[in-house]
Parts: structure tokens; sequence; C-alpha cells
């Protein structure tokens, strides 16, 4: 009989003897076989020997990750998090300095020492997808989106919504489960003890523990808190400690030299060097181009009927919704148009008095020999003579082009939201590699690196601002070296000219930081959104004066949403006054490093 | 590993599967797999259940292993622009990367196949990347059990004498500390099975023997030592062996178990005093759970485990 397989190394420490094998070895001898092969039990021990850790600190993720290079802050972060932190943080990052990337590191180099099996990482619905793409292309790791119940117990790591998880009978299940570590992203929606989803959170069992958030106090000093206690219960204190140490005000902390130094053992925030610069600079530049008689003359009869089937319906946007799509397409391409215009025609009951007022339209179109906008695109791109992806919002505006650059002896790619994977993928290998133009119909689709291109042309513009906002960001993001340049066809004398002027010189926007558009956006939800103000702004205006209007009031709104840039700085305002006290942004200021734009350069094969 | 360390290793790996290697240089290797790689690695059980049910011959899939990707694109540039030059309307189909912008677009309109059809599917391998991790997986499933005999020198045999085998149990260690942290040591230990005598890296002292799973002929082979009796030793061993270390990362671990703990049970303490009789049993369960968490995250302790193991009969006096 052999001894007992755990035994004690001294008062502290034990030491067990896995002895699974034993029995196998014994199986083997006593059938003389089977046995294995020689070199694939050296292959077996060399594999071992090359996966072994040799030390308790030094990051070893690095040297599986060739397919990724983070940033020093990066790094820097995900090694205080193992070494100081001891896996359980907040990541407060600023926007857009990459807390996912530091969270996959983390998890990265948890599941390489074999200390993290099971991981589950609850996310804002909309982002689920995009982690799950995050975490297996630039860290190989396996991680699936929860569809299934089965799944929670079947796959290792698992991305999901709390939204969902929190309800039966997944509830039960995750409850049920320990994890070797949790991530939550957009943590800040925890803030709340009193939440259903608050208490979710803080029952799941968990040994490693990651809070994503950029705003980590937005109104109230037990927000953080809460949010605290969720990973380290009593690290400031119990709830009545806590308002007494630190606690003027719920937004006025004291001993905040005590209460950064107790935060700094939790929480890492990196900041930009300068909350206005960004990374690289946006350079925009508006295209203006005159259409020809034809083709405004077929935009006046379509804007004539579009406002005409308006004014019939009595105002009623919901109605019309599709014929504000013939609006937005005529500024594009005929090609968009008229396809749009045939299935109205189709659909239209033979006996409407619309069918021949239809007609008339899809006749313009055949008079129209020339595509000003294609041909002003092209001189563009050869005067750019570099690599540049030209984004649409149309199909048949994007085949238009892709006919149209070929006729003219221009190597173009298409890219669109529907093909597969691995389309996608070769699309960007022949973009990367031969073609100088990237037709693009979505901006979506995460995981896409573009940053080897540094222009974009703006065809048409997408009237909601974010949407524009995604298609810069494909290449206007960290890891991007050069300046960026985005060019905007504005057709005169079309409602595209004022959104241009919307979006450049009212809302500012191409300027803006990375990310602040989200916050102003999400200020300005409760309204409505730009998008339905500017279909009203165009469908009920009667003249050129009455449309510039209507787009200045949205810009001013714009404005006076972004001017509140953070609650960080409507404390400043409102705390001015008191001067002995202090604000939660500056306490929160000192946690992290500060990220400078350029020196912030990828270092790469670094280990340790 | 480096490059040419990943080479050496997926080179040997497929010999040892016996696949047929179809194309080898430094930057690359192509080969059709043996079913017994294509079975490990393809990830095909449906094809491979229905081949051995109907006795269909298999088809198996051949890769191209990539280590030096930027020397590979290379060479497939200057393949591509030789043959595009070299008149390029014949052999369409061999060389698909070659295909210019025209081809692009029509296989955009759908009119020329895709090349993922016509060419192998090239894999970069590097440490870390997921195929690699799954061949190792793969050589720790077939290459866990070995039975070998040392193959005498022809100078070795006397003629009418026969001759005498030493055998060990070789086991191949890995032993982990783990806490919050972990770090890992591999110990080879062979232990002779009539003396009793243990040695450490035994791996490496059998890598210039001859070793053959084939017994040959006169020989003679000692009585052994009970399996039971040698393991025995080996965990001894091992366990003085660990003893001897320095364990201050484990008081430290321990250390900061307690720190923890202390701290939230000040934070329930605080909890538990102000609450009603219907709370406090909840809050008390939840008071556990963390306790539990935090000896789950840091309570350091060293496991033991085994990579591979094998009987080893050997001439050569190690």
């Amino acid at each position: 009989m052999l001894p007992p397989n755990v035994r004690d190394i001294n008062d502290h420490l034990q030491i067990c003897f896995n002895r699974d094998w034993f029995d196998e070895l014994s199986t083997r001898i006593d059938h003389n076989g089977p046995w294995d092969r020689w070199p694939l039990y050296q292959l077996a021990y060399e594999a071992e020997q090359a996966q072994a850790i040799r030390h308790f600190d030094d990051l070893q993720c690095l040297s599986h990750l060739q397919q990724l290079t983070p940033l020093k802050h990066q790094l820097d972060t995900a090694r205080r998090v193992i070494t100081e932190m001891r896996g359980r943080a907040i990541l407060a990052d600023e926007v857009g300095l990459g807390k996912t990337i530091e969270a996959g590191l983390i998890l990265k180099e948890y599941m390489i020492r074999g200390l993290v099996r099971r991981a589950l990482i609850l996310v804002p619905a909309s982002l689920v997808l995009q982690w799950v793409r995050e975490l297996n292309q630039k860290f190989g790791i396996s991680a699936v989106a929860q569809k299934k119940e089965y799944m929670w117990k079947q796959y290792d790591v698992v991305v999901a919504s709390i939204d969902t998880a929190k309800r039966d009978p997944h509830r039960e299940i995750v409850l049920g489960m320990d994890y070797d570590m949790l991530i939550i992203d957009e943590a800040h929606k925890l803030k709340n003890k009193k939440t259903a989803n608050y208490q979710f959170a803080g029952s799941i069992r968990k040994k490693y523990c990651l809070l994503l958030t950029a705003t980590p106090v937005q109104n109230d000093l037990s927000e953080l808190y809460n949010l605290i206690t969720l990973l380290k219960p009593g690290q400031l204190g119990g709830q009545s400690t806590f308002q007494e140490n630190y606690v003027v005000d719920k937004r006025v902390p004291k001993n905040e030299k005590l209460l950064q130094q107790e935060l700094s053992k939790v929480m890492i925030r990196n900041r930009r060097a300068d909350g206005d610069v960004n990374f690289t600079k946006r350079l925009v530049k508006n295209i203006p181009l005159q259409l020809s008689p034809e083709e405004q003359d077929l935009y006046d009869s379509v804007t004539a009927f579009v406002r005409g089937r308006y004014e019939e319906s009595g105002g009623d946007l919901n109605s019309v919704l599709s014929l504000v799509t013939l609006q937005r397409e005529v500024c594009s391409s005929r090609d968009a148009v008229f396809l749009t215009l045939v299935n109205l025609f189709k659909k239209t009951a033979e006996d409407s008095p619309l069918r021949p007022k239809i007609w008339e339209l899809v006749n313009k179109i055949k008079q129209i020999k020339e595509n000003t906008k294609a041909e002003k695109a092209m001189e563009l791109i050869r005067e750019i003579d570099d690599k540049v992806i030209v984004f649409t919002e149309y199909r048949a505006t994007q085949e238009y082009l892709l006919h149209y650059f070929k006729e003219h002896g221009l190597i173009a790619v298409p890219y669109r939201g529907g093909m597969n994977r691995g389309k996608k993928d070769w699309m960007m290998d022949l973009f990367r590699g031969r073609a100088q133009i990237l037709v693009a119909t979505e901006a979506g689709g995460e995981g896409i690196n573009l940053q080897f291109c540094n222009r974009i042309i703006n065809f048409d513009l997408p009237w909601n601002p974010m949407r524009v906002e995604q298609r810069i960001g494909r290449i206007h993001r960290l890891g991007q070296q050069h300046d960026v340049s985005i060019y905007n066809l504005a057709t005169q004398g079309t409602i595209e000219e004022h959104i241009v002027g919307l979006l450049h010189e009212k809302i500012n926007m191409f300027e803006l930081v990375i990310g602040e558009l989200d916050d102003i956006l999400e200020r300005m939800e409760q309204s409505s959104s730009i998008e339905t103000d500017l279909y009203k702004v165009m469908l009920e205006s009667r003249s050129e004066d009455e449309i510039r209007r209507g787009i200045d009031q949205i810009g001013e709104q714009f404005k006076s949403n972004s001017k509140a840039p953070s609650t960080e700085l409507i404390q400043v305002d409102r705390l001015s006054q008191e001067p002995q006290e202090q604000l939660p942004a500056a306490v929160l200021t000192a946690l992290g490093q500060t990220v400078y734009p350029r020196s912030n350069t990828p270092i790469g094969g670094l280990n340790g | 590993m480096n490059t040419e360390q990943l080479r050496d290793y997926v080179n040997r790996f497929l010999e040892a599967t016996e696949c047929h290697v179809l194309d080898s240089h430094p930057a690359y290797l192509t080969v059709r797999l043996s079913p017994e790689a294509d079975k490990a690695l393809m990830n095909r059980p449906y094809y491979w259940s229905f081949v051995e049910r109907t006795g269909a011959d298999p088809e198996t899939v051949s890769l191209t292993f990539v280590f030096d990707q930027e020397q590979f694109d290379q060479m497939n540039e200057q393949r591509s622009r030789s043959q595009s030059s070299t008149g390029a309307s014949s052999d369409t189909a061999s060389t698909p990367i070659r295909a210019g912008q025209d081809s692009i677009l029509a296989r955009y309109f759908g009119t020329s196949p895709s090349p993922s059809q016509l060419r192998t599917r090239h894999e970069p391998i590097t440490f870390g990347c997921g195929r690699l991790n799954q061949i190792f997986a793969s050589t720790k499933d077939k290459g866990a059990f070995v039975h070998l005999y040392e193959q005498p020198h022809d100078t070795s045999l006397t003629p009418g004498r026969p001759a005498t085998y030493i055998s060990y149990l070789a086991v191949n260690y890995k032993v982990e500390y783990m806490c919050d942290m972990k770090r890992d040591e591999l110990h080879s230990l062979g232990i002779c099975l009539s003396t009793g005598e243990v040695l450490e890296h035994f791996y490496d002292r059998t890598q210039n023997l001859q070793l053959s799973p084939k017994l040959p002929a006169h020989t003679h082979i000692n009585d052994m030592l009970s399996l039971t009796r040698a393991v025995t030793e080996l965990e001894q061993v091992l366990e003085r062996y660990v003893k001897a270390q320095d364990h201050r990362w484990a008081s430290q671990a321990e250390h900061r178990m307690y720190d923890e703990l202390d701290r939230i049970r000040s934070y329930y303490q605080e909890m538990i005093q102000n609450s009603n009789e219907e709370e406090r049993a909840n809050i008390q369960r939840e008071y556990r759970a963390r306790q539990d968490e935090i000896a789950w995250q840091y309570k350091p302790r060293v496991l033991v485990s085994v990579v591979n193991c094998g009987i080893f009969h050997l001439l050569t006096r190690l």
C-alpha cells in the first residue's frame, strides 16, 4: 500500500501527490502494454518543459501572444493587478486606453499559469460578441457567447449579459458554479447596492475578479464604496467607518491622501496626458461638389416626392420612414435610389396615383449619364495616391463604385457586414497587400485591424453621429501611428451639405476625443435621437432657411450637452466655491499613470 | 521556444506520427497528415467514425505549418511575380495567389472559385498558438507510458553470455507551488528496481541511449522491486527535496490570507451587529462564502503530478 497522498511539509504547508497515473501504469504492466512510443514520450516532456512556469512573478503571456503588442501602460497595469492586487481590481482607465486589453492580458496570464480555467465575463448585451471575438482573436482564449442553458457548464470561458445571467433558469446555474475569474464590463452599472444586478454579482463565487469602468464615481462616493465592496469588502472599512473616515458630503471626500492610498490597492486608472489632445490628429476636409443639372433635377424631384407623401400622411414620421431612405439614397448614387424606387413601384397598387409619379422619377434616373460624386471621389483617390477606405451606406453604391474603380484601373476590394469571417479576413489581406481601395458598407465588425491605413472618404454620411464615429474608429485608435485624414464628399444644394455642416462645424465631432461622443449621446438620449430630429427638419422645412435653422437647433442641443463633458467637471464647478473641500476626481487622479500619445509606443517581445 | 526550436519540435512530431512531408523548408513545412495526426489535430470525429464504419479509404488533410511568416510571404510574392512575368495565361489553378484585380472582382461577383479551395491551408505556428497547444496536448496523451530496452552495441555482447539488464522505473514529476500565484518545477527521477537507488535527471541521462520497445535476444532481466515500494521511495525523495526548499512564499501567502480574513471580519462584524434577526442568517452565509473565496485564492499548497513515466531496461550503468 502506498502511504497517504497528502502530507505536511511544515505547520502551514501540505504536499499533495496526484496518483491517477499509478493505476494506469500497473494495468499496462499487468497486460504487457499497450505502450506509447519513445519519441512522443520525449516530445511530451519537452512540451512540459517549454510550458513550465519558472517564477512566481514575471509575466508569461507575452511569449504566448504574438498577434498582439500591448502598450506599456496596459502591461504595467496587468503586472500590477497580478503581483500587487492579487487578481482583484477595478480597471478604471479613461475611455479609449484599452481596458479590455488589460483584462485580456490578466485573464490570459492566469490561464497560462493554470490558475484560471473557468471564467465568466458579464458585459452589456451589445458587447457580448465583441468580447468573444477579441478574446479569441487577440488572446487565443476560446471564449463563447452564452446562448443556451447547457453552455454555462459546457464551456470554460463564457461571455454573457448580466441581464440574462441573473434570470431563471440561468441564475441558479451561475450561482452554483465556482468561477476562477469573474470579469464585469461597464461595472459602473453596479453602483447601486439595492439593485438586483448588484446583489446577483455579489453572490457569484469567484477567486479573481476584475471590474471595468471608465466612470467609477459619477455622482456619489458611495458608488465607489459599493464597487469596492463587490471586490474586497472592508477595504474602506465598514459602511459607517467609511462615512466617518472619508466622507464629508456624498460628493466630498476627506482624508483624501489616505483614501487615495486605500484606493490604489484595488484600483488602477490610467489617464490621457491631456484630455483635449488625441493620440494622433484627425484632419478633416470637406470636398464640395456640384451636381450636374440632370442629377440636381432628380434630387429635387425625389425631395418633392418624399415631402409630398409626408404631408399627405399628416406629419406621421413612421409612415414615411421608408421614403426617407429615398431621400438619403439620392445623395449617395442613382444606383441606390433606383433599386428602392423599383421596389416601391412594385409594392404600390396598380391603380394608385403614385405609380406614374414613381415611374417619372425612374425615368429621370435613366436620363443621367454621369456620376459627379464618383468622378470626384476618383479624382481625390488619384490625388491621395495612398491606401484609402471609401465608406458608403448602400450596397448598390458599393457595387457601382467597385465597378467604376475597376473600369478606371484602380484596384478596389469590397467589405460588408454580410460576409463571413473568412471572407472578411481575406478582403483585409487583399487590402493590406495589393488593393488601394477598400469599399465598405459597414463600419462595425470589430476585430478588423485597419491601422495600416490612415485615410477615409465618406462617400455619403450616416445621419447618426455614432455611426460616423465608428467609421473613423476603424482607423483612428490606439496603435495608429499617423494623423488620420477624413474626407467628406458634400454635395452642394442638398441635405448632405447640411449634414456635413452639422457634424463638422456645429458638433465638431471629427475632432472629439475618442469616447467623448458616447458620453454626449448618452446624455442626449433622453430627448430624441439626432437621426430622427434630422428627418423631421428635412421633411418639415419649406425653405433652405428653415432647414438651416432646424439644423442649427440640433447643433445647439448637442453643444449644450457636450459642455458638461463629465461629472468630474461638474463637481469642479460646484466645489470651487468651497475651497477646503476636495473632489472625488482629484482622489482618482493619482491612481494610474498618465499615457502620453507619442511616447506610448508598443513594446514587443518584452518579458518580465 | 524560438522559431528554430518550434520547427524542430513540429517536424519531430510529424515524423513520430508518420506524416508524409511534401515540402520542407526552414520557413515552413508542408505535410499530408497521417490518419493518427489527422485524428489528433483536425477535430473531425464524425468523418473518422464514418471511415471506420464503411471501410472507405481515408482522405487526410494536407497542411502547411509556417514558422517564419515574413520569409514565407516573401517567397510567395516572388513566386507569383516570376509566374506572372513568364506568361500568365496558363496554369491559373495552381497559383491563385498571383491572380490580380480582375479575379478579385470576378470572385466577388461569383464567377471564379475562391482560392481557399485551391491551396493547402497554411497555419502560422507560434508559441502559445492553438495548434501548437493541441500538438502539445496530443503528445502528453500519446506519450504517457513507455516500456523500453536499451539496444546492445555489437561489442557489448559477449557470445554465450546473456546481456544483463538493470531495470528502472522512471517518473517525470511536475511540482506546482501554488497560492494566488504559481511556480512549477520538473523533476525527472529514476529508481533502480533491483537496488532501490534513486537517480536525478533521469530523463537527461537516457537521451544518448539507443532505446527500443523490443526485447533483444539472449538477455536476462533481474528481479524487480515492487512498483508500490518504488513509488513510495520516489515520493519520499521528492518530499525531502520540497521540505528543504525556501518556503517564504508560502508564509507570505498565508499572511496575505490572514490580512484578507481580518479585513472582511471587521466589515461583516459591523454588519452583523447592525442587523436584525432576519438579515443575520443571510449576512453570515455571505461572510462564510467570502472566507471560502479567500482561502481558495491564497491558501498555499504544493501539488505533485506526473507528466509521464516508464520502465527502462538499461545495459549502460548510469
